[in-house]
Parts: C-alpha cells; structure tokens; sequence
C-alpha cells in the first residue's frame, strides 16, 4: 500500500518524479535552440526538395514540419524537442531509377557529410549528417514515382515549465 | 523539296493559386455556425417556451419568440446548405488543381517533342521526311487532344467558381434566406426520430445509419453532432464529421463567452479540453506519413469535453479507422485527462509512424482512447480519482466503455474487419485488462505495457479471452510501475485490499514477452522508465508495431521476470544491453 501511495504522489508531481529539469537560467537558452533549431532545418529542407528537383526534375508537395517531442519525461510531457521536416518530390517523367543514385550530391553540395545508403523496409535512405541535423531521402520503388525527404535536428531539453508550450506548439506554414 | 508540316506549340495552363484546405476549413466553420444557430433554434422551440407557463402574458411570450425560432431554423438551414457547397468546392478545386498538374506535365512532354520535331527537321533527308511528317501528325494530334482538354479545364473552373458563388449570393439577405428556408422542415428530423434509443447495439446503429441516403447523413451530422459523435456503430469518418463541428461549435461560443467575461469556472474546464481536442487533431495532422509523405489523416473519435465530471472524454486517431489494415486503440492510465490529449495525440502519431515504416504495404490507424474516467490526480489534491489508482473500480468500469469502443469499431467494419490490437499502458493495462475479461474485447490481439497489474481476477493470459499466443507483455526492468503486479503467489488485492492484478510479464502469466528497454534507460527505479514505451527507436515501439502489423515473427521476445519461492523476482532483461532499432524514417 505505501508502494502505491508513493507512485501516486511520484507520478501526479508531488515527488522526485521524472528526469526533469528545471532551471530558471537554461530556459532562455532552451528555447532559442529550438527556435534556431527550426531555422536551419526549414533552410536545410527547402535546400534539399530544390536540389532533388534539379537533379530529378519534377514538382515538391507536404513539404511542413514542427515540433516534436524526444523522450517521454512522465505523465504527459516530453522531457526534450526537436523541430522535423519532411516533403515529398514527385519526380519528373525523365528520371532514372535508383533515384537516390542523383541525390548524393545534392546531400554534399549542401553542406552534409558523406551520405551513407541504408535499407529500410520497402526501399532505401542516404541518409547524411550536418551540424546535427539529420537528413535522408528515401526511395520507396513499390510506393510510386517520388523520393522523401525528413530532417531533424538533435534532441534539446527544455525545463519542466516549458514543456507543455512546446508540446502544443503549430507550426502549419510550409517551408517551400 | 518536301514541306514538313510542324505540329503548334501547345498552350500553357493558366495559373491557379488555390488552398482547398483552407476552403474546407471555412466550410467546417459555416458548419459550425450553422450548429450554433441551430442550437438557439432548438432551445427557442423547447427549453424556451416554459411549457408550465400558462395565460396571457404566456401566450403573448411565444407569440413573440416563434419568429425567432422560424428565423434561427431558416439560417441554419441556409448556413448548412452553403456549408456543404463549400466542402463539395473544396473536392472539386483539389480535382481541379490535380488536373492542372497532369494537364502541365502533358504540355511539358509535348512541347519537348516539338522542340525535338523542329530540331529533326533541320537534318532530315527526302527519304525520312515522310517518317518524320508522320511523327508530326502524331504529335499534332496529341497536342489537339490535349488544347481540347485544356479547354474543358477552363470551362470547369469558371462554371464551378460561378456556381460556387451563387451559393453565396442567393442567400445573400435575411429575406431571401425565409423565402427559401423559413418553414422548411429540418431533413434531420425524419432521421433522428428512427434513430435507435439507448441501449441499441452497435450493430443495431450500424444498420440505421446505413439505411440513410447521403443527404440525410449529411444533414445529422450538421443539426444533431451530438446524436452521432459518440455513438457506437457510426463510421468513423461519420463521428469525425460531426465531432468536427461540435469541437468547432464549442470552441466559438466559449470563445464568445470569455470575451464576454462571463465564461464560468465549469465552462472554462470544458474550454482547455476542447482546446486539448484542437490541438491534439492539429498536432496529428501536422505529421506526414512516412511512406507517402502525405499528412497524417486524424480522426476525432470521441469528443465529450463535460464527459467525467468535467476531466474529458476524447479520442483521436492517427490514420482512417474505416479503412485500415491494422487498428491499435492505445488506452493510457495514470494521469490522463481531457487535457492529456496533445501528448496522447504525439504518442498516436508516433505509433502510427513506426507501424507504416515497419510495413510499408498495409495501411495503419492508431486510436489513442481517453474514453475513461482514469485517475488523474492525488487524492490529496481533488479526492476521488487519485485514490482511484490504487484500485480496479476505475479499471473496471472503464473495461466496459473500451469493450463498447471495440464492439463500435467491429460493427462499423462488418464486411472489412481490420487486424485490431488494443495496447493499454500503465493503468491502462489494468483498464484493458478488465476490459477483456470482464466484458470479451473483439481484438485479434492484446498488449499490455508498463502493467501495474492486469486486474485482479485475470490470473493467465487465457483468462483474457484472446488466444495466449495473442497476448504481450512489455516491461522494462527499470520501470517501478511495472513491478506493482502481483508476483508469485502474493496477491496484493486479496491480501491488503489494494493492488490491480498480476504482472504479465511473469512466466506464470502464460503471455509473451517483448523486449522493451531503452538505451536511455535508469538506474534502479525509474519512473522515467515508466513513459518510454512509445518513444521512437525504442524496442518497445518496435515490437508494439510488429504486433500491430500481425508481423509476430519480427517481434523481439524477452526472457520472462521469474518469482522463486524464496528471494526476490528475477528480471533477465535487467543486465541484457539495450539496442535502437529504428522506427522512423531516419536511422538514430
């Protein structure tokens, strides 16, 4: 009984619950990491759909992203965020499949490192790294004539009173 | 010397910068309005009229009210039928552009063959010029077909953007609304009447809603969301329409009513769980498909913002629970209330991600179900539901509204069923437990993860009513909530009255365990632990996902938590090292 009474009061915030933080000084810092977070990838996506056009021809669409949450801190709140993109390139009518065979170097050109190809069920990713950002194509053959494209940027906590903030924010407006 | 006849250039489409989901989301606001007018309609030709109110001056009172009442129901009327003018654009503007795009890729690909023809002319010899003339009458004739097409698209538009305005404009006046609405019966009315009453099965509700045409469906749904919204048998498309426009009416009159300043404390609870409802959609709606690259489809499933004594009741799916291969209705526990709904939504999202990267070939909707009064608070800070934790009675009777939940989602897919697997978390695992035993949920499988206990009477998987060999257990040897279940033969609910049931990640339970540590994992007791289970690149999303997806053979099994007759319990997953497997479209 005591177990259960200590889970109560552990779970409902009364406690030592949770990895939180809480630090009045990191909250500033927290938040302008995220909000920079989002600039670069927005800037990195839109630089990627332009660049797989160029080399694939074809028209962008769904090319959004926001914020999301990292790792689960307890009851309803993440304990760290961080901004994801993604859209998707119909390509145009003389592309050549493997499509991610011409994607390589629109990964270099914009800064990423070299791109590594991995396989995930259905198809494949080249999947790059740049100042933490991730970014991957992905090719899925059975699925139709286009490659997508995701970007996230690395994992940033952010204080226990900012949490719920991040959790609800919108961000609709397309990147492209 | 021969003359080669050139085919012309093919005409560009003209440009069109249109939203359709902004014009979709105007007419679910018309429609909400329409709810709203039609609201003050009902209450003018019921509560309002004080039928215990007799004499003169009662007589004069509804005299003086009626006009309201007729002109409430006209504009109502008149709202709603421009409000489905506004979606049926919305359908029709989304063709259009579609139409547009093929129409601009034909043209790219024909002006690309007369460039070429132009280019072949120029070093064509007497013999190949009837070859090529050829080739120019062919393209000549494909570049006519399509000026042809092209026109038709330009008719389309201009007749829709015109109709598209008549809409509006014929029911522009207060006049012209009576005139074509004023006395006219409700098309809902003849509907609602038919409608089942309470206590009708879902399959009884099932059976009246498909007997309706199109336009009546559309009609309750517009004049009666509340009828529909939460009714067990109804589609989900259906619930979700109506839902759409009672969320969309309640947020505009409590908005109305704040700024009024006289938004009471009740109200105000009502208000953040329909805000919580919005966002949560939002937020759903914000992600795209991993495979498609498309957004998300959210469905509200459930909407009740007064449901619980005020605490909500709300359910929303990621993916069409109509439609689906595989359905995964996710319960949680502890802790959750109306307002968990943006991060039930994110967790929802998460998983239907994780199922699609997983099986790109089926399609997925995942339900996050906060269709119970779960506890949500310490009993020292609002009594009842706190307490509720350390007992079933909450467990128990939110096992019979799942139950109900899965009966509605069976009967709505008689001719379709779709692979469905409920998932309960924490106390939610209590909830499902009961829900299966007590009541027998129609799943195809049963997942419990991070279990304080599965409820007290369901001592082995089979007592579940789902084939054992359908049962999971995930526990991570570091969750302190996981180890509340009963182990051995101590049995906390019978011995001290408290306690929820057996752990079912014991060997004796009889149900397989999945791996589910986390590579972020604790020390020793850690309730961080405790809400990891859906978080992407953990094993236990992935093996959640595999189960969902009927891909048992990709499931990661665990060695099982063992309780000797003496010493404490054994978990082999303690010293096991955690992995990452991935679960989104990017690899950790």
């Amino acid at each position: 009984m005591a177990g259960w009474v200590l889970v109560a009061a552990v779970l409902s915030g009364c406690g030592a619950g949770g990895d939180g933080v809480d630090d009045p000084d990191s909250s500033p810092t927290a938040n302008a990491a995220l909000e920079q977070q989002r600039e670069d990838v927005r800037a990195a996506a839109a630089e990627l759909v332009t660049g797989a056009i160029g080399a694939l021809g074809g028209r962008s669409s769904h090319t959004g992203g926001g914020f999301d949450g990292c790792a689960s801190a307890g009851v309803d709140e993440f304990g760290s965020f961080r901004y994801r993109a993604s859209g998707r390139v119909d390509v145009g009518p003389g592309a050549v499949r493997p499509y991610l065979d011409a994607l390589g170097p629109v990964l270099t050109a914009a800064g990423f490192d070299e791109p590594a190809l991995r396989e995930r069920p259905g198809g494949q990713t080249l999947q790059a790294e740049r100042d933490g950002v991730s970014a991957a194509f992905s090719e899925l053959p059975g699925n139709g004539d286009y490659v997508l494209v995701n970007l996230q940027g690395p994992c940033v906590e952010v204080p226990e009173s900012d949490r719920d903030t991040w959790l609800r924010r919108q961000d609709p407006t397309p990147y492209l | 010397m021969t003359t080669i006849q050139l085919p012309p250039l093919p005409r560009v489409a003209p440009a069109l910068t249109c939203d359709p989901a902004a014009i979709s989301a105007c007419g679910a606001d018309l429609l909400a309005a329409s709810a709203q007018v039609d609201d003050l309609g009902t209450f003018v030709a019921g509560r309002a009229r004080v039928d215990d109110w007799t004499g003169e001056a009662a007589t004069a009172y509804h005299q003086a009210i009626a006009p309201t009442g007729r002109r409430a129901d006209a504009m109502s009327l008149a709202l709603r039928g421009v409000a489905h003018r506004v979606e049926e654009h919305s359908a029709e503007m989304q063709r259009l552009l579609d139409r547009r795009t093929a129409l601009e890729d034909r043209q790219q690909h024909l002006a690309q063959q007369v460039a070429h023809l132009r280019a072949e002319v120029a070093t064509t010899t007497e013999e190949g010029a009837a070859e090529l003339q050829a080739d120019c009458d062919r393209v000549a004739g494909q570049v006519q077909a399509y000026e042809t097409d092209l026109d038709t698209w330009v008719s389309d538009l201009a007749t829709e953007e015109s109709e598209m305005s008549q809409a509006f404009t014929r029911v522009l006046g207060a006049d012209d609304v009576d005139r074509i609405y004023g006395g006219v019966a409700d098309p809902a009315d003849g509907p609602l009447r038919d409608k089942p009453g309470a206590g009708a099965s879902p399959a009884e509700v099932h059976a009246w809603w498909a007997a309706l045409t199109a336009a009546q469906r559309r009609a309750v749904i517009a004049a009666a969301p509340g009828a529909i919204g939460n009714l067990d048998g109804i589609p989900a498309s259906a619930r979700h329409a109506a839902n759409t426009v009672a969320l969309g009416r309640d947020l505009a009159d409590y908005a109305h009513t704040e700024d009024a300043g006289v938004l009471t404390d009740d109200e105000r609870t009502c208000y953040d769980n329909a805000l919580a409802a919005d966002e949560a959609r939002r937020e759903i709606e914000g992600r795209h498909d991993p495979v498609t690259g498309e957004p998300i489809v959210a469905q509200i499933y459930i909407y009740d913002p007064a449901a619980f004594d005020g605490d909500g009741a709300v359910a929303i799916s990621a993916g069409d629970l109509d439609t689906a291969d595989n359905v995964a209705v996710v319960v949680p526990g502890f802790g959750t209330d109306g307002e968990s709904a943006p991060y039930q939504a994110d967790r929802a999202a998460t998983l239907y991600e994780s199922t699609r990267v997983l099986d790109p070939s089926a399609t997925n909707a995942s339900l996050f179900w906060i269709g119970y009064d779960a506890p949500d608070n310490a009993p020292w800070d609002e009594g009842y539901d706190g307490a509720g934790v350390v007992t079933e009675s909450m467990a128990a009777a939110g096992g019979e509204r799942l139950a109900d939940t899965i009966d509605g989602l069976r009967a709505s897919r008689e001719d379709d069923p779709a692979h469905l697997t409920a998932i309960g978390h924490s106390y939610g695992s209590t909830t499902t437990g009961h829900g299966a035993h007590d009541h027998g949920l129609g799943v195809d499988d049963v997942v419990f993860v991070g279990s304080p206990g599965v409820g007290g009477d369901t001592d082995h998987a089979s007592d579940t009513g789902v084939d054992p060999d359908h049962v999971w257990a995930g526990s991570n040897s570091r969750d302190p909530i996981a180890d509340l279940g009963n182990h051995g033969w101590v049995h906390g609910e019978t011995v001290f009255g408290a306690g929820l049931g057996d752990d079912p990640a014991e060997d004796d339970f009889g149900a397989h365990r999945f791996q589910a540590e986390s590579t972020t994992r604790g020390g020793a007791y850690s309730f961080g632990d405790h809400s990891k289970y859906f978080d992407h690149d953990t094993e236990s999303l992935a093996n959640i996902s595999h189960i969902v997806n009927g891909d048992y053979d990709a499931v990661q099994e665990a060695e099982h938590l063992h309780d000797p007759f003496l010493g404490p319990v054994e978990d082999p997953e303690y010293d096991r090292e955690p992995t990452s497997p991935t679960t989104s479209s990017l690899t950790p």
